[in-house]
C-alpha cells in the first residue's frame, strides 16, 4: 500500500508544503488528488464538491492543476502551443487562446522562446513550461510535484520567484519538495509523509523540530532546520 | 466432421508436434520482445530465408536439412547481428519506429524473395519423407517427429541459457531495466546485439525442419509471423515458457478447428483469439516481460 | 505553416489540378494520376488517426473495403445509387472504426500493439470477404456499366473522375489545415505528445482519439466507394489485402506524419515510382516496387523521422548531423544524461 490513511485540509491561498523522506508516498498522494489514480478507501473534496473518482480531465476543469515531477511537455509542439492546449480547455477561440498563452508565457518569463520547440528547451525552462501549462488552465489550486528538483541554486530562486507570483495571482498550491529549505521558506503549514502515511503536520518551524520527523529522516539527506 | 476419439487423438498429436514448432519461431519473437520491447515483423521472413536455404542447399549440394541447420543457423545469426547493427540499433530506444522498420525490412525481404524465387510453391523432398511412426491409433511422420523433438530441446536449451549463463543474467536484468544494468556494468548494446541475433537465429533451426513438411514461399513469413504473435500475446510477451505453452495450445487449436472449419476460415480463429486476448489479457498466461 | 502559405499553396494546386485533364489526354497517364490522386486522399485520411493523434493503424484497409463493397453491393442488389452506398459505408465504416477505437482505447492498446490489433482487424475482414457467398468471395464483383452520369457514380471518360477525386483530396487537405489550426488539432497533438500533461490539462483523451478514429474512418470508406466506381470490379485481395494499410501508412510516414501536405506529398512521390517500376519490368515483378517502398521507409524513419515536410529541416542542420544522428551509438551521451538527471533528481 503506497499511501495508507493520509488526511488534510488545505486553506484556500495557503502554500502547504508536503516533506517525507523517498518513496514516502507524495507523488501517490498527488496521483490521487488529480485523478490518475483511484483510492480504494477515502474521499478527495475540492471547493465543496466530491471529485474522487474523476478522470484528469474533469478534475481540471473543476480548476485543479499540477505540473509532473518529470515535465511533460509536447514535445513537437513550440512553447506556446503547449500552452495553447490549456487555453483551449476554455475557449473554442484560436485568437483568444493565443492571446491569453502568450500572457502566461509572459508571466512565466519564457515569451521571448514562445516559438521554439518544447523538445529543445533546456530543464530550467521546462519547469516553468510546466508551470506555464499548469496556469493556463486557470486553475484555483495548483499540485506542484518537486518543481525544484535538478536546478541549481540560482535557478531554484528564479522558481521562487514565479511561485510566489502564482500564489499572488490568487492560486492556492500544494508543493512537494525535497529541497528542504525551499519547502520551509514558502510553505504556510508542512505536512510530513512517511512509508505512505502522515507523521506530522504544522507550521514549517513546528515540523522540522518534531522529533517523529527527525527521526523519519535520520539518516537521509541534510538535517531539516540548519537555517 | 464428427469428432471421434482416434480423429481428436491425430489430430491433437499432430497440433501438439506443430505447436512445438511454432514455440520455436515465436521464443525468438517473445525474446526481443521482452528485451527490447520491439515488435519484430521479419521473425516470419527471417525464418522464410531459412528454409529457402536449406531447400537450395539440398538441391544444388544435397545436403540433408537437418545437415543444413549448422549452416543456417550461424548464417542467420551473424545476419540478425548486421541487421540488427545497421538498422535496429540506431532507433532501438523507440519502440514504435522499431517495429516500423522492422516492417520495412518485411518488406523488402519478402519482395525480393519473390523477385529471385518466383512465388513458386517449394518442399524439399528427402529419400525418407514418408516414413511414419505408429503410436496406437496415431500416425506420424518422422520428419515431423524429429521436428518436434529439436524444436523442443532447443526451447529447453534457451531457457536454461537464459537462467544459467552469465549472458542469460545480462539478458534478464538489460530486458528489465535498461539503465541500471547499464549503471552496472553490464554491456546493454551487446546484450541487445545478441538477443537479437539468438532470436533469428534460432529461425536457422526452425527452417531446415521445415523445409520437408511445409510449403516454402515469398510470403510464408507472414503466415508465421502471425502464429508467432498469438502465441506470444497468449504466453505473455517476453516470457520463454509462455511461449512454449502459448505454442503448444495454438497448435492444438489449430489442428483441432481445421477438423470442423474449412480451411481458409481458420485463421480466423487465431486472429479473433487474438484480439480478445491482446483487450482483456495483454499480459498472456505468464505476464509480460519476464523473461 | 502560416495560413498565407497555405491559401498560396492550396491555389496554385486548384488551378493545376483544374487545367490538369484539359492538357493531359493520354488515358493511361490520367489514370495513373487518379490512382496517385486517390493515394493521396487516403494518406491523409490515415493521416487523422495516425499522423496527429499518433495512433498507427495497419487496419484502414477494412474502412476501405467497407467503402468499396457497400456501395456495391447496395449497387448491385437493390439498385441504390452509389451516392447513397457512399454515405452508408462512411457510416457504417465510422460506426466500426468507433467501436474497435473504443475497445482498443478502453483497454490501453497503444503503439506496436495497436498496430497488431488493427492488423488482425483487418485480415479478419479480408478473411470473412473471402468466405461469405454474399461479398463473392476471390471472384470479387465487377459493376456493370449503366451509362455514366454524375447521379451514378459512372464515367465513361477518366476527367470526371479526376475532378471527383481531385475534389476530395482538396476537401480532406481543407480538412486536415482547418482541424490542425484548431482545438481539435491542438488536443490531438497533445494526446499524442504526453496523455498525461493532456489530461492534466483538461483534456478528456480517450473522446478525442475517438473522434479522430471516426473521421479517419469515414474518410477512408468515401475513398473506398470512389474506387470501387472507378474501377468497377472489387475483389478482397485488391481492397482489404495488408498492402492497402501498409501503402497508407508509408505515404504519411514518408511525407510528413502529422503534417498537412506530408501525406498527399509521400504519395505523389512513392506512388508514381510503384506505376513505373511495374510499367518497367513487367508482370512478373509485382511487388518490386514493395521493396522500395521498405528501403524509403527505413531511411525516413533511421535519418530523416520528420518525413518530407522535415527535410528542409533536417538539411539545415548539415549532413554531418543526418549521419551522426542515424549512427547515433547506443549509449549515447545524450540518452545516458538524460536518465541520469531524471533519476538523480
Amino acid at each position: 500500500m503506497a499511501v495508507n490513511d493520509v488526511s488534510f485540509q488545505i486553506m484556500e491561498g495557503e502554500i502547504l508544503g508536503m516533506i517525507g523522506p523517498n518513496g514516502a508516498g507524495k507523488t501517490t498522494v498527488f496521483n490521487l488528488i488529480s485523478g490518475f489514480l483511484k483510492p480504494d478507501a477515502g474521499l478527495v473534496r475540492f471547493r465543496d464538491e466530491v471529485i474522487t473518482g474523476l478522470r484528469p480531465d474533469q478534475i481540471s476543469h473543476k480548476g485543479l492543476g499540477r505540473t509532473f515531477q518529470i515535465p511533460q511537455v509536447f514535445a513537437k509542439f513550440s512553447l506556446l502551443q503547449n500552452v495553447m492546449v490549456g487555453c483551449f480547455a476554455r475557449t473554442y477561440v484560436r485568437s483568444l487562446a493565443k492571446r491569453n498563452a502568450e500572457r502566461i508565457l509572459k508571466a512565466m518569463g519564457l515569451f521571448n522562446k514562445a516559438e521554439i520547440l518544447a523538445k529543445k528547451i533546456n530543464l530550467i525552462d521546462r519547469k516553468r513550461l510546466e508551470l506555464a501549462k499548469a496556469m493556463s488552465i486557470e486553475p484555483q489550486l495548483i499540485l506542484m510535484d518537486e518543481l525544484m528538483a535538478g536546478l541549481t541554486p540560482t535557478e531554484i530562486k528564479e522558481a521562487l520567484v514565479l511561485v510566489d507570483q502564482i500564489r499572488s495571482s490568487g492560486v492556492t498550491i500544494i508543493l512537494i519538495e525535497h529541497v528542504m529549505d525551499v519547502v520551509m521558506s514558502v510553505s504556510d503549514r508542512v505536512i510530513v509523509l512517511h512509508h505512505g502515511s502522515k507523521i506530522s503536520e504544522g507550521s514549517p518551524e513546528a515540523v522540522c523540530k518534531d522529533k517523529v520527523v527527525i527521526d523519519a529522516y535520520l539518516g537521509e539527506e541534510e538535517p531539516l532546520c540548519w537555517r | 466432421m464428427i469428432l471421434t476419439l482416434p480423429l481428436f487423438l491425430q489430430a491433437f498429436m499432430d497440433g501438439l508436434i506443430m505447436g512445438g514448432i511454432y514455440a520455436l519461431v515465436a521464443i525468438g519473437l517473445t525474446l526481443i520482445f521482452g528485451v527490447m520491447e520491439i515488435v519484430n515483423f521479419t521473425q516470419g521472413d527471417f525464418l522464410m530465408i531459412a528454409m529457402y536455404t536449406s531447400f537450395f542447399l539440398h538441391l544444388l549440394l544435397k545436403l540433408d536439412p537437418y545437415l543444413s541447420i549448422f549452416i543456417s543457423t550461424p548464417l542467420l545469426f551473424i545476419f540478425g547481428i548486421i541487421i540488427y547493427r545497421i538498422f535496429i540499433r540506431p532507433i532501438v530506444t523507440s519502440i514504435l519506429n522499431g517495429a516500423l522498420v522492422t516492417i520495412g525490412l518485411s518488406l523488402i525481404f519478402q519482395n525480393s524473395a519473390l523477385l529471385l524465387f518466383s512465388a513458386d510453391y517449394r518442399l524439399l523432398e528427402v529419400s525418407y519423407s514418408s516414413v511414419k511412426i505408429t503410436l496406437g491409433p496415431v500416425v506420424i511422420g518422422i520428419q515431423y517427429l524429429i521436428a518436434f523433438v529439436i524444436c523442443f530441446t532447443m526451447t529447453i536449451s534457451l531457457y536454461k541459457l537464459l537462467q544459467s549463463t552469465r549472458l542469460g543474467l545480462f539478458i534478464k536484468a538489460a530486458a528489465e531495466d535498461r539503465v541500471a544494468a547499464m549503471l552496472v556494468g553490464v554491456n546493454v548494446e551487446k546484450v541487445y546485439m545478441y538477443s537479437f541475433a539468438i532470436g533469428v537465429a534460432s529461425l536457422g533451426i526452425v527452417g531446415p525442419l521445415l523445409a520437408p513438411i511445409y510449403y516454402t514461399t515469398p510470403t510464408i513469413g507472414t503466415l508465421f509471423n502471425i502464429k508467432a504473435f498469438v502465441i506470444v500475446v497468449l504466453g505473455g510477451m517476453g516470457s520463454i515458457i509462455g511461449a512454449m505453452i502459448g505454442g503448444l495450445t495454438i497448435g492444438v487449436v489449430e489442428t483441432i478447428g481445421s477438423v470442423f472449419l474449412p480451411g481458409s476460415l481458420s485463421p480466423l480463429i487465431s486472429f479473433v483469439a487474438f484480439i480478445i486476448i491482446l483487450l482483456f489479457k495483454p499480459k498472456g498466461l505468464f505476464g509480460e516481460r519476464q523473461i | 505553416m502560416t495560413s498565407r502559405n497555405f491559401v498560396i499553396v492550396l491555389s496554385i494546386s486548384l488551378l493545376s489540378l483544374l487545367i490538369y485533364p484539359l492538357l493531359v489526354t493520354d488515358r493511361y497517364i490520367l489514370h495513373v494520376s487518379i490512382i496517385v490522386m486517390l493515394s493521396a486522399y487516403l494518406a491523409c485520411s490515415w493521416n487523422i488517426l495516425g499522423g496527429y493523434v499518433g495512433q498507427y493503424s495497419l487496419g484502414h484497409a477494412a474502412f476501405f473495403g467497407v467503402g468499396a463493397y457497400t456501395s456495391t453491393l447496395l449497387f448491385m442488389h437493390w439498385g441504390l445509387s452509389p451516392w447513397i452506398g457512399l454515405l452508408t459505408g462512411a457510416c457504417i465504416a465510422t460506426f466500426l472504426g468507433l467501436f474497435v477505437g473504443f475497445l482498443c482505447f478502453r483497454y490501453g492498446v497503444k503503439g506496436p500493439y495497436f498496430l497488431l490489433l488493427s492488423l488482425a482487424f483487418s485480415e479478419i475482414f479480408y478473411i470473412v470477404a473471402v468466405n461469405v457467398e454474399f461479398t463473392r468471395g476471390e471472384i470479387g464483383i465487377t459493376i456493370p456499366f449503366r451509362g455514366g452520369s454524375f447521379a451514378s457514380f459512372q464515367y465513361a471518360q477518366k476527367w470526371p473522375y479526376f475532378y471527383t477525386i481531385s475534389a476530395m483530396l482538396v476537401v480532406a487537405v481543407l480538412l486536415t489545415f482547418f482541424i490542425s489550426r484548431s482545438k481539435l488539432g491542438y488536443f490531438f497533438v497533445a494526446v499524442r505528445e504526453s496523455e498525461s500533461a493532456a489530461q492534466a490539462m483538461g483534456v478528456n483523451v480517450m473522446t478525442y482519439k475517438l473522434i479522430a478514429a471516426g473521421v479517419s474512418a469515414f474518410m477512408t470508406s468515401i475513398g473506398g466507394t470512389f474506387y470501387a466506381q472507378y474501377i468497377m470490379y472489387i475483389n478482397p485481395s485488391s481492397i482489404i489485402g495488408l498492402h492497402v494499410s501498409i501503402d497508407m501508412l508509408v505515404y504519411s510516414i514518408v511525407g510528413g506524419l502529422g503534417t498537412v501536405f506530408g501525406p498527399a506529398l509521400g504519395a505523389f512521390l512513392l506512388v508514381p515510382i510503384a506505376v513505373a517500376m511495374r510499367g518497367w519490368l513487367g508482370g512478373s515483378f509485382i511487388g518490386v516496387h514493395l521493396i522500395i517502398y521498405g528501403a524509403i521507409l527505413i531511411v525516413v524513419i533511421i535519418f530523416i523521422p520528420e518525413g518530407l515536410m522535415g527535410i528542409r529541416q533536417a538539411l539545415k542542420l548539415g549532413s554531418g548531423s543526418i549521419f551522426r544522428r542515424g549512427a547515433k551509438r547506443f549509449g549515447h551521451a545524450l540518452n545516458l544524461k538524460k536518465k541520469f538527471s531524471d533519476r538523480i533528481s
